[in-house]
């Protein structure tokens, strides 16, 4: 099955030679959730959040559903004595936000994707490796024996997301931060020893991102996260190598009867740049990563160019078709009893359409929508 | 299961009612008791595959869907060029050990290869399951454009006219006896696109046709096939898609079917764009680019195998030809839409038309 979305080389050149049109609606985010890292925090630019407006027309009980991604290659080596290393780092937050903009749902989780390579360019990883996320991990990630309060990275993840829940994105942006990038807060220390930039700046984005589109007061957050690093390439003389972190975002709402009532897809292509000796080409600073939907709207060229036009559509409609239905009917198979005019048309002969890998990430999010 | 030689197709000169299984003249009976309900799911071929019929209740239905999903989960092994599964030699497999070695294969394949070659005879190589590097280019093409529309290109001429010299379906060698199957060339590979849903739709139709289960419509990723008509007595109504996706006029025409197989091939699924110009999928043997002759043709026939093999096939040649070619099938009706989104039909064509409309 082929995922499709547009990967730009926007993060890739040269920082003065940015298009203005490129520029990111993401914070200058610290890199990374890494215990061993330092975090930095970064100046705010300007967010496009809904307005107050918005919100308030939201119908009474209905939710809005939001999520953010925010990826850094900062941690990737050259090749030399020991193998290259091309890693991304990526954080996700989804929420569910009511009416007066708090929390009240939310899930945190981040991929650490890590390609090898050699000092003659030559993909070192293989290429099928399906990547876990650090929450899939769990205890496998090994950040528990490291933590001065014994707690694994996905307990500390969820440690945060419980903190936030009630909170606005603006309460979120205002979380204290010691000077060296950990927790203030005593109750919040207890819970989390990692560095905590890049939980505040996901969440207070996809908070301030929702969307209200079905989700209703009562209804459980899932997502699913699939990466793959299969579209990966070889240096040669004449073109650079690629290691790519290839991910699919699955983010739906669950009512009590454990059907789907919002339903969002996204995707992200980060790549690391590295040449025929070994040497990473990419500036490994950019913090410049969108996701297809932040790329084709930054664009505003879907129409013009086709941005992901096919995999926008694709994805749009498998979430409008997710909807209503519960995640076994879209993985299995979905029955219902018709009635039909005897004028309708019993179906309609099309081309065959593509559905993509999507199914995937829903049986994930339904699994993690408790 | 049971397969009707293709070639009795081509040779049967009979009514389509003398043809179906379906017992037209009792289909009402008892019907009224049975309730209409309607399967999807998405997880074999890559594609929708949606049955509509009657149940006295739900859970018989169940079983009605859950049948065709297994038995269709097998065709979608065998016949995927992809992916490899445990223990099963598929069309993948033959291909990876082209000009190597003879690959035991199911009889599912041999047939299904053997409607291929018909196919390629009968359209003189405008359907052809050989020409899987050709597409193969065309496939990496496409997916690079998709997913960096800034540095779409289409593939060389040369490459593609190389690449072309590795198509001769007769270098195909089946051989029924060791149920092998060889590709004497090592640098050809099948691609069962063109045929390979249709021809499983119509295995999977004539296995529910066996066990007597009768008013059923399916339909695997547009490759549709009627199983008898409605439990109501009337025929089952096919809604045939404008090309034209931005249309208000979301059918172009409408069909009746009583177990007939209908097929559609276009330009609007399946595609992706160079310097603002579309490049669809469907790629046309003799000048190895996107057939551009029609928005999108759809074929009528019995055989929901042969059905999805001729829409490709009349697709990739001018209307004169194509339309002789259907005039000289027994029982094969076609539409075509042209590029100025005018239509065109074969003689019987409008016998399935419906009034309703």
């Amino acid at each position: 099955m082929k995922k499709r979305v547009l990967a730009l080389g926007c993060g890739l050149m040269a920082a003065a030679s940015i298009l203005a049109g490129c520029s990111s609606n993401l914070q200058q985010a610290p890199t990374t959730a890494a215990p061993t890292e330092a975090a930095t925090t970064a100046e705010t630019t300007a967010q496009a959040e809904t307005t107050e407006a918005e919100k308030a027309e939201a119908a009474e009980g209905a939710l809005s559903t939001g999520y953010a991604v925010i990826s850094s290659i900062g941690k990737s080596t050259d090749a030399g004595e020991k193998d290259g290393l091309a890693e991304v780092d990526t954080m996700f937050a989804a929420v569910l936000v009511d009416g007066s903009g708090k929390i009240v749902d939310c899930k945190i989780d981040a991929i650490q994707t890590k390609v090898n390579f050699s000092k003659e360019g030559k993909l070192l990883t293989d290429l099928g490796t399906v990547v876990e996320s650090k929450n899939e991990l769990g205890e496998k990630y090994g950040m528990k024996k490291a933590s001065a309060i014994s707690k694994e990275w996905n307990e500390q993840a969820a440690g945060f997301a419980q903190y936030v829940i009630g909170k606005t994105a603006d309460e979120v942006k205002g979380i204290a931060v010691s000077s060296d990038g950990l927790a203030d807060d005593a109750d919040l220390k207890a819970t989390i020893t990692v560095h905590i930039g890049d939980f505040i700046n996901v969440v207070e984005q996809a908070a301030a991102n929702a969307k209200s589109t079905g989700a209703q007061a009562g209804d459980k957050l899932g997502y699913g996260i699939v990466t793959g690093i299969s579209k990966s390439k070889d240096a040669d003389a004449d073109a650079d190598g690629v290691a790519q972190a290839y991910s699919t975002y699955t983010i739906a709402s669950f009512g009590v009867d454990g059907k789907i009532t919002s339903c969002v897809l996204d995707a992200s292509q980060v790549n690391v740049n590295f040449d025929a000796s070994g040497k990473i080409t990419s500036d490994l600073k950019s913090t410049d990563f969108k996701t297809k939907d932040q790329l084709g709207d930054a664009y505003g060229m879907k129409k013009a160019s086709g941005i992901g036009k096919e995999w926008n559509e694709q994805a749009a409609s498998f979430a409008a078709y997710a909807v209503g239905k519960t995640a076994s009917e879209i993985t299995g198979l979905t029955i219902d009893e018709t009635e039909g005019a005897p004028t309708d048309a019993d179906l309609k002969a099309s081309v065959t359409v593509g559905i993509g890998d999507f199914q995937e990430g829903i049986s994930k999010a339904e699994a993690n929508a408790k | 299961m049971q397969n009707k030689k293709v070639l009795t197709f081509i040779i049967i000169a009979g009514t389509l009612a003398a043809l179906t299984m379906a017992a037209v003249n009792t289909a009402a009976i008892g019907a009224k008791k049975e309730q209409r309900f309607h399967a999807e799911f998405l997880n074999l071929f890559d594609t929708v595959t949606q049955i509509v019929g009657y149940s006295k209740n739900k859970e018989e239905f169940t079983q009605i869907a859950t049948d065709v999903h297994d038995e269709l989960e097998i065709y979608h092994q065998l016949y995927d060029i992809y992916n490899d599964y445990e223990g099963i030699a598929n069309i993948k497999t033959i291909n990876d050990n082209a000009g190597k070695n003879p690959v035991k294969v199911d009889q599912k394949i041999i047939d299904m290869l053997k409607l291929a070659g018909e196919a390629y005879e009968k359209t003189d190589g405008k359907v052809n399951a050989a020409m899987g590097s050709v597409l193969s280019i065309w496939h990496d093409y496409r997916t690079k454009g998709i997913e960096n529309p800034e540095t779409a290109e289409i593939p060389p001429m040369d490459k593609l006219k190389e690449t072309a010299l590795h198509t001769d379906f007769s270098k195909v060698l089946i051989d029924e006896e060791a149920s092998t199957v060889y590709l004497e060339d090592p640098d050809m590979r099948l691609d069962v696109g063109a045929i390979a849903k249709g021809y499983a739709t119509e295995q999977v139709a004539r296995s529910l046709e066996a066990r007597g289960i009768d008013h059923v419509l399916l339909s695997v990723g547009g490759n549709i096939r009627a199983i008898g008509i409605r439990a109501d007595g009337k025929p089952w109504k096919l809604d045939i898609q404008n090309p034209d996706l931005d249309s208000d006029k979301k059918a172009i025409d409408t069909l009746n079917l009583d177990g007939d197989s209908l097929v559609s091939s276009g330009d609007y699924e399946r595609y992706y764009i160079v310097d603002g110009l579309k490049y669809h999928h469907i790629i046309n043997p003799d000048t190895l680019m996107p057939a551009a002759y029609f928005r999108a043709v759809s074929v009528v026939c019995i055989d929901s195998g042969w059905a999805d093999a001729l829409s490709t096939a009349i697709f990739n040649l001018p209307y004169e030809k194509g339309l002789a070619l259907v005039e000289s099938m027994e029982g094969v009706e076609a539409m075509w839409v042209l590029p100025d989104n005018s239509i065109k039909t074969s003689s019987g064509y409008e016998a399935y038309r419906s009034n309703d409309r």
